[in-house]
C-alpha cells in the first residue's frame, strides 16, 4: 500500500514536470471543445433557439403588408429583420444570410383589389436546404395574410353590409327576407378567394459573390494534406534538439560550415518531403477519390511550395524556442492541431461563424486551403491565388527570420 | 620541432565561473599532448577553444598560425575533433555517417571513398562499415565517433575523453590509432582523467585542476618530480600534532591532512615507513588504512591537489 502511494506520488511529479504531456492530456482537449464549438455551433442549435435570420424589405405600407410580416415574426425558428433592399441583398450576397423576402409597393392594394401580386424571395444558392424549409414557411404565412384578406372580402364585403341593412328594417319586413343564398354567395366567394391565390411567391437565385463551397473530397484532400504537412515541425524540430543532445550539432559546428548552411540543411531536405506529400495525397485524392485538380497545376504546385516553406520554417522556429525534446513534441504537437482545427482543416472555413472566418487567417492553414479551394473549386489560375501566395510566403519568411534570431547552437 | 598551438594568458568565464584562469602553452607540431584533470578541472573548454567552439573571454589562441577569432574558417579545415559523447547519427551505417562527415569537410567522390576506407580501416571496422549504429557496442560507437574526425585527413586531432565506457579491446585499438596518427605527423590533443592513458599515449602532459595548469612535462619527468612515492595513510582518530610529528621524519617530504587522510611525499617508501608507524603510535592516531602508492602522474596530482583524480 505505501509502495503504490510512493509511487503514486513520484509519477505524479513527475507528471507535473512533463509540459509536454499535461498540454496534450489538458490543453489540447480545452483548445479542441473551444474551436470546434466555435465553428460549429450552428449545427447543434436548438429548436425554438433563433436558427434563421430573414431580413424582409417591406415596399408597402399597407395592414396585409404588416399582417404578413407579423406572421412570419409568429414562424418558430425565424427571426425576422426589416431593412432596405439594398442591404437585404448585400447580407445574402455575402453568404451572411441565406435569403431576403421583397414585399412589394401595393402589396396591400393588390389583395384588396384581388389583383396579382409577387412576393420575391431572394436566395444564396448554396444553402438550398435552408432555403427550401424558409420558402414554405414564407408561402404559410403569405396565404395565412391572403386568406385574412379574402375573409374579408367575402364575410366583411358582402353579408355584412347586407345583414346590417336587414336587420335596420321592421321585424315583419325582415321575414321577407331570406339570407340563406347570400350567406352562400359570401362563403363562395370567399372559396374562390383562398383556392386561387392572389398573391405568389417567386424565387430568384442571387449570384453570390463567395466561392462555391467545396464538395467533402475538395475539403478534406487539401485539408488534411495541408495538416499533416504541418506534422514535418515536429519532425524537424525535434531532429534539431536530438542534434543537439547528442553532440552531432557541436561536431558539424566544428567542420568549416556557416551556421546558415546548417540550418539550410535541415530546411532543404524537409521541405522536399513536404512537396512530396502534397504530390502524394494529391494524386490519391485525383485517381482514388476522384477530386478535380482545377485547370493550373502551376498554382498547386506553388501554394505547395509556400505550405511546405511555411510548415518547414515553423519546424525550425519549434525547435529554437524550445530547449527539450518535451518541449518540442508539447509546443509542436500543440501548434499542428491548432493550427490545422482553427484553419479550416478539420472543419470547413465556410461553415464557420465569421468571426472564427476572420480568426482562421492568422493560419497559414487558411490561406493555404483558400488558395487550394480557389484552384480546385472555382477553376481559378495562379494570377488568382498570387495573393494567397505573398501570405504563405510571408508566414514562411517570418518563422525562419524570427527562427534565426532566437537560434542557439549550443 | 615548430609550435602549432599557441596560447597565451587565456581566460574563459561562463558568467562569474571561471573555467580557463590564465592558461599559457605551446604545443609542437606532431606531439601527442594530454591534459589531466578531474572531470571539471576545465580541460574541455580549454579544448573548445583551440577548436574555435568556444571564444575566449581574454587571450589568444593560435592555432597553425591562425587566430581562433578571426581565422576560424582557417583553423576548422585542419582539425578534427572527437567529442567525449557518441556524436553520431545512430540510425544510419557506420559508412553513412563517414561519407556524411566527409562530405561537410568538402571531400567528393573517389576521395572521398578512399578516406572512408582509410578511416574505418584505421579503427578496424571494415567489417562492419554497413550495420547501422545502433547495433555496435559501445566501444565500436567510440571506434567510429574517431573515425568520423578522421576522413578529412586533420592535421591536429582533438580528442576529448575518448575512451571513456570502452572495453579493453576497443580501447587498444583507439590506442593504436592515436599512436599511428602520431608517427604520420599528426598533432593529438587527448584529455582524459585516466592517468594511464597519459601516461602510456603523451609525449607530454599538462596536469589541470579547478581551470589551472598545475605542472607541466614529459610523464617520466613530472613523476621524477615526486621523487620516492607516496603513502596515504586512513586515519580514525588524528592524535595529536600528527602533521609535526610526519614533518619530523627526514624520509617525508611533506604532508598534508585533509579530513582523515594523510597525504604524505616520501623520499623513498621504505625508508619512511619504520618511523612513520613510530610517529603515528607516539602521536595516539589510530590507523584505519595504510597504502602504499608507486610515483606516477596519480600521485603527482595527489600531491599538487591534495585529491585523488577520480574523487
Amino acid at each position: 500500500m505505501a509502495a503504490i502511494f510512493a509511487s503514486t506520488v513520484k509519477e505524479l511529479k513527475i507528471l507535473s514536470r512533463d509540459r509536454g504531456t499535461l498540454i496534450r492530456l489538458f490543453l489540447l482537449p480545452v483548445m479542441f471543445i473551444t474551436v470546434m464549438s466555435l465553428a460549429l455551433g450552428r449545427m447543434y442549435r436548438r429548436p425554438g433557439e433563433s436558427m434563421l435570420k430573414l431580413p424582409v424589405i417591406v415596399e408597402d405600407v399597407s395592414a396585409p403588408a404588416q399582417e404578413l410580416v407579423q406572421a412570419l415574426r409568429a414562424v418558430q425558428g425565424l427571426e425576422i429583420e426589416t431593412v432596405a433592399r439594398g442591404e437585404a441583398l448585400a447580407r445574402v450576397k455575402d453568404g451572411k444570410r441565406v435569403a431576403a423576402l421583397l414585399v412589394p409597393a401595393g402589396f396591400g392594394q393588390a389583395l384588396a383589389q384581388n389583383s396579382p401580386v409577387t412576393v420575391t424571395l431572394y436566395l444564396d444558392p448554396g444553402q438550398t436546404l435552408a432555403t427550401s424549409a424558409l420558402g414554405a414557411a414564407v408561402r404559410g404565412a403569405l396565404a395565412r395574410t391572403q386568406g385574412e384578406a379574402m375573409r374579408q372580402r367575402g364575410v366583411d364585403g358582402l353579408l355584412f353590409p347586407v345583414e346590417q341593412a336587414v336587420a335596420q328594417l321592421p321585424p315583419e319586413a325582415r321575414a321577407r327576407f331570406d339570407l340563406k343564398g347570400t350567406r352562400a354567395v359570401a362563403l363562395a366567394r370567399s372559396r374562390e378567394a383562398t383556392a386561387e391565390p392572389i398573391a405568389s411567391l417567386r424565387t430568384e437565385t442571387l449570384g453570390s459573390t463567395r466561392d462555391k463551397p467545396p464538395g467533402v473530397y475538395e475539403q478534406n484532400v487539401p485539408g488534411y494534406s495541408v495538416m499533416f504537412m504541418f506534422f514535418i515541425v515536429s519532425y524537424v524540430a525535434n531532429s534539431i534538439v536530438t542534434e543537439k543532445r547528442n553532440g552531432t550539432l557541436r561536431r558539424l559546428m566544428m567542420a568549416p560550415v556557416s551556421k546558415a548552411e546548417l540550418l539550410l540543411g535541415k530546411v532543404v531536405p524537409n521541405f522536399i518531403v513536404g512537396l512530396v506529400q502534397a504530390g502524394v495525397l494529391f494524386t490519391i485524392g485525383h485517381f482514388v477519390f476522384g477530386m478535380n485538380l482545377g485547370h493550373d497545376p502551376l498554382g498547386l504546385i506553388v501554394i505547395s511550395m509556400a505550405v511546405a516553406g511555411a510548415a518547414t520554417g515553423l519546424g525550425i522556429l519549434v525547435a529554437a524556442l524550445a530547449r527539450t525534446e518535451e518541449q518540442v513534441s508539447g509546443l509542436s504537437t500543440l501548434l499542428i492541431l491548432t493550427l490545422a482545427a482553427l484553419g479550416g482543416s478539420m472543419v470547413p472555413l465556410f461553415v464557420m461563424p465569421d468571426f472564427m472566418q476572420t480568426a482562421a487567417r492568422i493560419t497559414p492553414h487558411a490561406w493555404a486551403l483558400l488558395a487550394y479551394q480557389k484552384l480546385i473549386v472555382a477553376g481559378g489560375s495562379t494570377r488568382d491565388v498570387l495573393p494567397h501566395l505573398a501570405v504563405l510566403s510571408g508566414f514562411a519568411a517570418t518563422f525562419f527570420a524570427v527562427a534565426v534570431w532566437r537560434f542557439r547552437f549550443e | 620541432m615548430a609550435e602549432i598551438i599557441a596560447i597565451s594568458r587565456l581566460v574563459k568565464r561562463y558568467g562569474d565561473h571561471p573555467a580557463v584562469q590564465d592558461v599559457s602553452l605551446s604545443i609542437e607540431e606532431g606531439e601527442i599532448f594530454g591534459l589531466l584533470g578531474p572531470n571539471g578541472a576545465g580541460k574541455t573548454t580549454l579544448l573548445s577553444v583551440m577548436s574555435t567552439l568556444l571564444r575566449p573571454t581574454s587571450g589568444t589562441v593560435t592555432v597553425a598560425g591562425f587566430d581562433t577569432q578571426r581565422e576560424a574558417e582557417r583553423i576548422k579545415g585542419i582539425c578534427g575533433f572527437v567529442p567525449q559523447e557518441l556524436a553520431l547519427y545512430p540510425t544510419l551505417s557506420a559508412r553513412d555517417n563517414l561519407v556524411f562527415f566527409g562530405r561537410i569537410y568538402g571531400l567528393r567522390g573517389r576521395r572521398l571513398r578512399e578516406r572512408v576506407a582509410h578511416a574505418l580501416e584505421a579503427v578496424g571496422l571494415q567489417d562492419r562499415a554497413g550495420d547501422v549504429i545502433d547495433t555496435f557496442s559501445g566501444g565500436m560507437k567510440r571506434r567510429v565517433n574517431l573515425a568520423a574526425a578522421l576522413v578529412h585527413e586533420p592535421r591536429i586531432l582533438f580528442l576529448d575523453e575518448p575512451t571513456v565506457g570502452v572495453d579493453p579491446q576497443s580501447r587498444n585499438h583507439i590506442f593504436e590509432t592515436v599512436e599511428r596518427l602520431s608517427q604520420e605527423g599528426t598533432t593529438v590533443l587527448y584529455t582524459t582523467h585516466y592517468m594511464e592513458e597519459a601516461e602510456r599515449l603523451c609525449d607530454r602532459v599538462a596536469i589541470m585542476d579547478q581551470g589551472q595548469i598545475l605542472a607541466l612535462g614529459t610523464p617520466a619527468d613530472l613523476v621524477a618530480t615526486q621523487g620516492g612515492g607516496f603513502i596515504e595513510v586512513g586515519l580514525r582518530e588524528t592524535g595529536e600534532g600528527i602533521v609535526e610529528r610526519m614533518n619530523d621524519i627526514p624520509a617525508i617530504r611533506s604532508a598534508l591532512l585533509s579530513d582523515h587522510t594523510l597525504s604524505l611525499r616520501s623520499r623513498g617508501t621504505n625508508a619512511a615507513l619504520a618511523p612513520l608507524i613510530n610517529a603515528l603510535s607516539a602521536g595516539g592516531a589510530v590507523v584505519g588504512s595504510l597504502s602504499i602508492l608507486e610515483p606516477n602522474l596519480e600521485t603527482v596530482f595527489l600531491s599538487l591537489t591534495g585529491k585523488h583524480l577520480r574523487d
